[in-house]
C-alpha cells in the first residue's frame, strides 16, 4: 500500500473554522435587504380531493400581503425521472400537506395571517393510504393521465392503474429452481416510512431581476439539477438561471432533486425585482418533503439441504406517495438488485412503485437497500437456522463472487466480499460463545451483508476547475455539496496529494452554477469517486502544466521533475527548488527578461462510459454495465472469405475463357468482413459518429427487430411507411396509427425506445405463432426465430432439400446442410456422397484425369506432395 | 419563527401593578414568566391574549427563601434555580429530582415551577413532588389573596383553580418536621429531554409514613391514597409490595397516546413503584441513589 | 412598537420592536447575528440557543422585548478576539459535520464550563441532552468536551 502524505491521514476539515466560528452561511442566513418578500404556503387538509374553489380575497386584504398565487398561475409539471408533479395542486390534491396556494407578503407575520384566511373548498375523494389497497382492482386511481407523463426510458408505468413503475427482473427458471429446493421459506416483511429530520429545514429564495435573470439560493444537494429543472419548467436558457448553494444543515437525501425549491423559483417570475423566500416550518418538513418509501416485501426462497439458494421470488410493493418523480428510482434500483449480494441462478424480482395519498417518497440514505435488505437478511438468517446451518457459513456459501451473474445478467466484478465476511466474523469472534458478566444484561450478536448500487443515470458526471493564486494557495472550484459528510475536505486531500500543497492551503466552497462547472448531484454515495476523479484529473492537468513549463524554461527532463512541499524539485539536481508561488500566476522570467507561462488554470471531468440502461422491460436482461463485445454465432471471416474465393475462382475461370490468361486470386478474411459491413461505412460518414451496438434491431428501419410474444421471440420487419399503416391495422392499434411520433420511418427510428414501449405490451398478449399468422395474412414481413432443432424440422427448409444425409465412417448417418445453390441442370438429391478420405481418389484424378505415369505418381508420393 | 398574533406587553415592577393590569384585562391577559409554554401556545393558535404581563422584574417573586417552617418558592423561580438551591435539595429531594428531569438545560434556565403547574398538563413532573409535600399555592388578585392546597389545584387537563384575575405568586412547602426522604421516578422514552410517560413521587418519613403521588397516569396528578394506607406504619416487605402492586390498577387510569400505551403504563407503574419504594428507603438510610438508574438508564 | 436596549456581544444595541417579535428573528434579521439557527420553533432542538445573562436559553421562545436591559452573547461574541479553548477542541476532534447544531452546543457547553470546569461525561451528556444532532452520533462532540474537561487542551 502506497504511503500517502494527505490521503488516509487525519486532516482538519476545510469547513470546520467557518462552522465553529459562526461564519458559515446557510440558506436562511443570507441577507436580501428591503426587497425581501416572504411566502407562506396554504396546504391541503385532505388526502385526496377535488379542489372546488380557492377564495383568496380575505387574504389579499391583510396589510402587508403583496400577492396570493394558486395553481392556475403556475400550471407546470416537473420531476426528475418522471414529470408527474405540480408546483401547486391543479384540479386535485393528492396528500395532506400538498401545497395549494402561496401568500407572499412583506413580513412573515403578514404572510401567516394571510395564509390562515385563504378558504379552500374541497370535494373529498376516497383516499388510499396503503400500497396494497392501492393495487386492488377497484382502488381509486390517483393519476388517470399516467400514460402521458414523460419519463426516463427505463421506467415502465402501467396506465389505468396506480402502478407508476414496475421493474421486473427475471433470470433463469424460478419454477424449476423451486422444484430443486428442499426448503422453501416464504414470508412478508414490512418497513414503514421514515423522515430525514435534518436539523435545518428546507429553505429557498428566488429572485428575478429586471433583466429577466433568475437566481435561486437553495439548501440543496443538487444545484445543477435544480437549475436544469427550473430552466425547463420556465422555458429559460440555462445561462439565465443561476442556482447558488449555501451551506446545508443536513441532507441525507432529503435535499436531493427538487421539491419545494421550485416554489420560490416560479413565484419569483411573477415578482420581478423582489427576492421571495420560502422556509419550511418543522411541521411542513414532516408532511411535505421527501420521505423514505414504505415497503411490503414478499420473499419466497428455495434452498437445498446443503444451504445453496436455488430460487428466489422477491416481490416488493412500495408505498411511494402521491408523486413518484424521484421515488420511482428507488423502486427501480431495488428491482435490479433485490437478490442481495448473493449468487442465485433462478430469480424473479418484481419491484412495484405504487401511488398512495401520502407525502412523496424520495431519496433517503440507503436508497431502498436498507429496507430491502432488512427483509432479505432476516429471511436468510431464518432459513439458515431452519436448516441448522451456521448463518455466516450460509452466507459464505452463497455470496456473490467475481464472474457470477447479477440478477440482470451482468458479470460481477472482483468485490472482496468473501474476505470481508471472514474479516468481520473474525473480528466479532463468530462461533465463540458470547457470555455476559452481568446477570441483568443479555448479549447478542447478529450478522448480515449489505450491498448498495448507486442508481444513477449512466452519464452522471462531475467536473472540476483548479486555479492557483499568487501565493500558490489553491481555489478548487467544484459543484459537489458538503452536507456534513466532509466532501470539501476529501477533494482537497486529493488535490493536495497530487500537487503536494497542504489541504489547509486549498479553499473549497459551496457552488454557484454560474461559476462552478457541472456536477450531476451529491447523492448515491458516489461523490468521492466521481468528483474525486474529476479533481484528480484537474490536479494532474495542473501538475502537467507546471512541469511542462519548468521543463521548457530550465530544460530538465520532465520525468526528473517532481512536486514537493509547494515547490518544483528535481531528482537529479538537489539544488533545484522552485517555489510554486514564484511563478504559478506570474510566469517564469527568463534570462532575456521575457516571461514564460502565466496563470496555471486546470480542469478535469469524469463521466463513466461503460454503463448502459438498455434492458428488456420484461426481464431486465440485456442492460450492460460491464458489457463485452459479442462474438457472432458463426465464423463469418472464414465463411465469407471462402465464398468470395469461390466467386473469385469462377470469375477467373470465365476470364481465362475469354482471354486465355490465368491469374492470382488474393482473398483475405479481414477484407471479406469489411466488404459485408453493409451500409455502416456510409452511415458513419453521414452521421459523424461510429455506429454503436444496437442489440437485434435494424439500424435505420423501425420496427425491424425481434419482439417477445407471450411465449417467445419473433421478428417483424415493417420496411416502410405503407407497411406501417397496414401493420397498425393488423395489430388493431389506432392509437399507433395516429401517433405523431411514429408516422414516418425516420420518426419511428428516432423514437425507437418509445415505440418499443408501446409495442412490447401489445405483442405480449398473443403467442408468436398467432402473431405470425396475423402479420402474414396482412402481408407484413415477419418470421419466427428458430432454434437449430426447429431448423432441422422446418417444413420449408426440408422442402428445399436443405437438410441432407451423409454416411460417415466414424459417425454413421449424419444430417448436414444441403447445397443452397440449386442449379436446373443438377437434380436435387437427399443423399450426399460421403467425404472422401485424403488421397482416396488419387488414382482417378492423377492417372485418369491428369494422365500421369506410375513413376510420376511414385515421385510425387516420395516427395510428400501426395 | 414569526407569531402571526400580536399583543401588548407590560413589565410591571411590583405585584400590585401586575394585579391592577390583571383586574382590568382578566382573561384577555396572560402572565409571562419563562414563556416556554406560552409562546408555543400563541404560535400554534391555542392562546391569543391581548396583553402579556411579564413578571420577571418583580423582585419578590424571584427567590427561594425559608420562613417559619416553610420554604417559599416565588413565581419567577426557574427550574435551574430549584436544582441549584441547597434548601430544596436538603428538604425536598423529590422536587429536586423532578426539576432535573424537566426538558433540557435551556428550558430549565427559563421555565418556572409556577408556570409548570399553571399550564397543568397531566404529565407535569413537578406535581407528584408538590403533592407529596402538601404544597400550598398562594394566589393573589387585586382585591384578595387565597391559599389553595395542591390537591385542590388541578381540576382537569390544562385546567386549574386559578381565577382569571389572579396570579400564582408563590408556592409554599412545609418543611417536613421529621427526618424524611423520597424519590421521583420518571419514565421517558430515552435519556435526554422527554415528557413523562409515567411519573411517581415517593415520600417517606419516620415510622414508615408514606405519601405517594403520580403524574401522566390520570387526567390530573393525584395522591395514591390506597397505596399509602397499605404502606403506612409497616416495615416494607415483599408481601406488602405485592399488595401495593395489586392496588395500582385501581389507583390510576392511564390512556393510550402517542407516547405510550395504557397497558404499558399500567405494567411499568408496578415496576416504578416497587423500585421507587426500595430507593426511597435506601435514601432514608443515607445511601446515594441515582434516579436515572432505577429504570436501567445509564447516566 | 417598543424601544429596547441591550448588550449584544459586548455592544450596546437599540431598536424598536413589536411585542410579538421573537428574539431569535430579531437577532438574525435585524441585528445581523446569524449563528443562532431556527430548527423546530418549539424549544426542542437547541439550535436557537443564546446566552442570556450567562445562561443558555432558547431564543425561539423569548420575545425580543424580554431582552431589554439584558446581556446576550452568541458564538460571534465568543469568536471575536480568538477562538475559545472549547472551539479549538471542536475543530481538532472534528466534532461537527453539517455544523447546524454547533452554535447551540458551543454556547450550552460554554455555560457548563463556566459553572463547572471539569464536568464528567454524565454532566456533559445532561448539558447537551436538549441539543439535537442528526449527523454525528455525538461521540466526537463528547470527546472534545472531555478533553477540555481533563485539561488536555
Amino acid at each position: 500500500m502506497k504511503e500517502y502524505k494527505y490521503i488516509g491521514k487525519s486532516v482538519t476539515r476545510i469547513d470546520a473554522l467557518e462552522k465553529i466560528s459562526g461564519a458559515a452561511i446557510y440558506g436562511d442566513d443570507i441577507d436580501f435587504g428591503a426587497n425581501l418578500l416572504y411566502a407562506e404556503l396554504v396546504s391541503s387538509t385532505h388526502a385526496h380531493a377535488i379542489i372546488k374553489s380557492i377564495d383568496t380575497s380575505a387574504a389579499e386584504k391583510i396589510p402587508g400581503v403583496y400577492k396570493v398565487f394558486t395553481g392556475k398561475d403556475f400550471p407546470y409539471k416537473f420531476g426528475l425521472y418522471m414529470k408527474d408533479r405540480f408546483v401547486f395542486a391543479q384540479d386535485k390534491v393528492r396528500f395532506v400537506g400538498e401545497q395549494i396556494a402561496a401568500v407572499v407578503a412583506r413580513s412573515p407575520q403578514a404572510a401567516k395571517r394571510g395564509a390562515a384566511l385563504v378558504k379552500v373548498e374541497y370535494e373529498p375523494l376516497p383516499a388510499v393510504l396503503d400500497q396494497m389497497e392501492a393495487l386492488k382492482s377497484d382502488a381509486v386511481i390517483l393519476h388517470p393521465d399516467l400514460g402521458e407523463y414523460p419519463h426516463v426510458p427505463w421506467f415502465f408505468p402501467k396506465e389505468g392503474t396506480n402502478v407508476a413503475h414496475w421493474r421486473k427482473t427475471r433470470k433463469g427458471n424460478p419454477d424449476k429452481g423451486f422444484e430443486q429446493a428442499e426448503l422453501i421459506l416464504e414470508d412478508t416483511y414490512t418497513v414503514p416510512r421514515y423522515a430525514h429530520c435534518a436539523l435545518e429545514t428546507h429553505v429557498a429564495i428566488g429572485k428575478l431581476d429586471y433583466s429577466g435573470r433568475l437566481t435561486v439560493w437553495s439548501s440543496s444537494q443538487s444545484p445543477h439539477i435544480q437549475r436544469h429543472l427550473f430552466a425547463e419548467a420556465l422555458g429559460k436558457s440555462h445561462k439565465d438561471v443561476r442556482v447558488i448553494a449555501p451551506h446545508v444543515g443536513g441532507g441525507f437525501g432529503g435535499k436531493a432533486g427538487v421539491t419545494m425549491e421550485i416554489i420560490p423559483a416560479v413565484l419569483a417570475t411573477k415578482l420581478k425585482g423582489y427576492a421571495v423566500k420560502l422556509r419550511y416550518s418543522r411541521e411542513e418538513e414532516f408532511i411535505n418533503t421527501y420521505q423514505r418509501l414504505g415497503v411490503v416485501a414478499k420473499i419466497k426462497m428455495g434452498i437445498t439441504k446443503q444451504g445453496k439458494i436455488v430460487a428466489l421470488d422477491h416481490k416488493l410493493y412500495w408505498d411511494a406517495g402521491a408523486y413518484v418523480e424521484y421515488g420511482a428510482n428507488v423502486v427501480n434500483a431495488i428491482g435490479l438488485s433485490a437478490i442481495g449480494p448473493y449468487n442465485i441462478e433462478n430469480v424473479s424480482i418484481d419491484s412495484v412503485c405504487v401511488y398512495t395519498n401520502l407525502p412523496p417518497g424520495g431519496a433517503y440514505r440507503g436508497f431502498g437497500y436498507s429496507e430491502m435488505l432488512f427483509g432479505l437478511e432476516s429471511h436468510i438468517t431464518r432459513a439458515a437456522k431452519q436448516l441448522g446451518i451456521d448463518e455466516v457459513e450460509f452466507r459464505r456459501k452463497n455470496a456473490i463472487k467475481a464472474g457470477d451473474l447479477t440478477a440482470y445478467g451482468a458479470k460481477m466484478n472482483p468485490n472482496g466480499l468473501h474476505e470481508a465476511i471472514d474479516k468481520v466474523a473474525d473480528a466479532i469472534k463468530w462461533g465463540e460463545p458470547l457470555v455476559s458478566k452481568d446477570p441483568t444484561k443479555v448479549l447478542g450478536r447478529g450478522f448480515s451483508l449489505f450491498w448498495k448500487a448507486p442508481a444513477m443515470p449512466p452519464n452522471a458526471s462531475s467536473s472540476a476547475f483548479l486555479k492557483f493564486n499568487e501565493d500558490a494557495s489553491i481555489n478548487l472550484i467544484i459543484s459537489g455539496m458538503d452536507i456534513g459528510q466532509g466532501y470539501q475536505t476529501v477533494m482537497a486531500q486529493i488535490a493536495a496529494e497530487i500537487l503536494s500543497v497542504p489541504p489547509s492551503r486549498i479553499r473549497v466552497e459551496t457552488p454557484d452554477t454560474d461559476r462552478n462547472p457541472y456536477e450531476w448531484q451529491t447523492v448515491a454515495s458516489h461523490i468521492t469517486w466521481s468528483s474525486g476523479n474529476a479533481v484528480k484529473k484537474a490536479a494532474l492537468d495542473a501538475k502537467e502544466q507546471i512541469l511542462q513549463l519548468v521543463h521548457r524554461v530550465f530544460y530538465y527532463p520532465i520525468d526528473e521533475l517532481y512536486l514537493e512541499d509547494e515547490a518544483v524539485k528535481c531528482h537529479t539536481d538537489s539544488t533545484f527548488i522552485l517555489p510554486l508561488k514564484d511563478f504559478v500566476v506570474d510566469g517564469i522570467m527568463t534570462e532575456d527578461g521575457t516571461f514564460k507561462g502565466g496563470p496555471i488554470n486546470a480542469r478535469g471531468m469524469y463521466m463513466p462510459e461503460f454503463s448502459s440502461t438498455k434492458g428488456d422491460p420484461e426481464t431486465s436482461q440485456g442492460g450492460h454495465p460491464n458489457c463485452d463485445p459479442t462474438r457472432v454465432g458463426m465464423s463469418l471471416g472464414d465463411i465469407t472469405a471462402s465464398l468470395f474465393t469461390a466467386i473469385g475462382i469462377n470469375a477467373a475461370l470465365y476470364h481465362r475463357t475469354s482471354t486465355g490468361m490465368g491469374q492470382k486470386i488474393d482473398v483475405s478474411m479481414l477484407d471479406s468482413q469489411v466488404a459485408i459491413l453493409e451500409n455502416a461505412l456510409v452511415r458513419y460518414q453521414a452521421e459523424g459518429c461510429a455506429p454503436q451496438p444496437l442489440g437485434n434491431r435494424h439500424p435505420t428501419i423501425a420496427p425491424f427487430q425481434a419482439y417477445l410474444a407471450s411465449d417467445k421471440f419473433f421478428v417483424v420487419a415493417v420496411g416502410n411507411d405503407n407497411l406501417w399503416q397496414t401493420f397498425c391495422k393488423a395489430i388493431d392499434s389506432n392509437a399507433l396509427l395516429t401517433d405523431p411520433r411514429f408516422t414516418t420511418n425516420r420518426l419511428r427510428t428516432d423514437n425507437i425506445e418509445e415505440l418499443n414501449r408501446c409495442l412490447s405490451p401489445i405483442f405480449a398478449t398473443k403467442s408468436s405463432s398467432e402473431w405470425l399468422r396475423i402479420l402474414e395474412v396482412a402481408g407484413i414481413p415477419c418470421a419466427p426465430i428458430n432454434n437449430v432443432e426447429e431448423v432441422m424440422n422446418d417444413i420449408q427448409i426440408l422442402a428445399r432439400n436443405m437438410i441432407v444425409e451423409v454416411e460417415d465412417n466414424l459417425a454413421g448417418s449424419i444430417k448436414i446442410a444441403g447445397n443452397p445453390i440449386k442449379m436446373s441442370s443438377i437434380p436435387e438429391s437427399h443423399l450426399r456422397d460421403k467425404v472422401p478420405e485424403i488421397g482416396e481418389h488419387n488414382l482417378e484424378v492423377y492417372s485418369g484425369m491428369l494422365a500421369l505415369s506410375k513413376d510420376e505418381i511414385l515421385e510425387l508420393k516420395k516427395t510428400g506432395v501426395i | 419563527m414569526a407569531l402571526a398574533h400580536n399583543f401588548s406587553y407590560a413589565r410591571p415592577q411590583s405585584i400590585t401593578e401586575a394585579l391592577e393590569l390583571l383586574k382590568t384585562h382578566r382573561e384577555t391577559a396572560k402572565i409571562l414568566a419563562g414563556g416556554t409554554d406560552l409562546i408555543v401556545n400563541i404560535k400554534e393558535g391555542m392562546s391569543a391574549p391581548q396583553l402579556l404581563i411579564d413578571i420577571k422584574d418583580i423582585k419578590q417573586l424571584n427567590n427561594i427563601c425559608q420562613e417559619a417552617g416553610f420554604i417559599q418558592i416565588g413565581a419567577g423561580v426557574t427550574f435551574t434555580q430549584l436544582l441549584e438551591d441547597p434548601l430544596i435539595k436538603q428538604h425536598f429531594i423529590i422536587l429536586h429530582d423532578a426539576a432535573a428531569t424537566v426538558a433540557s438545560t435551556g428550558i430549565r434556565n427559563r421555565a418556572t415551577l409556577a408556570g409548570n403547574i399553571c399550564t397543568a398538563v397531566p404529565s407535569l413532573d413537578s406535581a407528584p413532588a408538590l403533592l407529596c409535600y402538601n404544597a400550598i399555592l398562594h394566589c393573589a388578585s387585586a382585591t384578595e389573596t387565597r391559599e389553595i392546597p395542591i390537591e385542590e389545584w388541578f381540576l382537569a387537563p390544562r385546567k386549574t383553580a386559578l381565577q382569571p384575575d389572579e396570579i400564582l405568586t408563590h408556592i409554599r412547602l412545609p418543611i417536613p418536621a421529621q427526618k424524611s426522604s423520597g424519590i421521583y421516578v420518571k419514565l421517558g422514552r430515552y435519556n435526554g429531554e422527554d415528557l413523562a410517560q409515567a411519573g411517581w413521587g415517593i415520600f417517606l418519613s419516620e415510622n414508615n409514613q408514606y405519601r405517594i403521588a403520580h403524574c401522566a397516569l390520570a387526567p390530573v396528578p393525584k395522591r395514591a391514597r390506597r397505596i399509602e394506607t397499605a404502606l403506612n406504619g409497616k416495615e416494607l416487605s415483599a408481601h406488602i409490595i405485592d399488595e401495593v402492586i395489586a392496588l395500582i390498577d385501581s389507583e390510576i387510569c392511564p390512556i393510550t397516546d402517542i407516547r405510550s400505551s395504557k397497558e404499558y403504563r399500567l405494567h411499568i407503574s408496578k415496576v416504578m413503584v416497587k423500585r421507587g419504594l426500595h430507593a426511597a428507603i435506601e435514601r432514608f438510610k443515607g445511601n446515594k441513589v441515582e434516579p436515572k438508574a432505577i429504570l436501567g438508564g445509564f447516566a | 412598537m417598543k424601544e429596547i436596549c441591550f448588550n449584544l456581544n459586548f455592544e450596546l444595541r437599540h431598536l424598536m420592536v413589536e411585542p410579538n417579535e421573537i428574539l431569535l428573528d430579531v437577532l438574525r434579521d435585524k441585528l445581523g447575528v446569524k449563528s443562532p439557527k431556527c430548527g423546530c420553533e418549539r424549544g426542542d432542538c437547541g439550535a436557537c440557543t443564546v446566552l442570556l445573562d450567562g445562561k443558555a436559553v432558547r431564543s425561539c421562545l423569548i420575545l425580543a422585548v424580554e431582552a431589554d436591559k439584558r446581556d446576550i452573547i452568541t458564538v460571534e461574541g465568543i469568536s471575536q478576539e480568538k477562538l475559545s479553548t472549547l472551539q479549538n477542541a471542536f475543530i481538532e476532534y472534528n466534532s461537527f459535520q453539517c455544523g447546524y447544531c454547533a452554535p447551540g452546543i458551543i454556547l450550552a457547553v460554554t455555560e457548563l464550563l463556566e459553572k463547572n470546569p471539569h464536568p464528567n461525561l454524565a454532566e456533559i451528556k445532561e448539558c447537551i441532552a436538549g441539543h439535537l444532532c442528526r449527523c454525528t452520533g455525538y461521540t466526537s462532540i463528547f470527546d472534545a468536551i472531555m478533553a477540555v474537561s481533563k485539561g488536555e487542551k
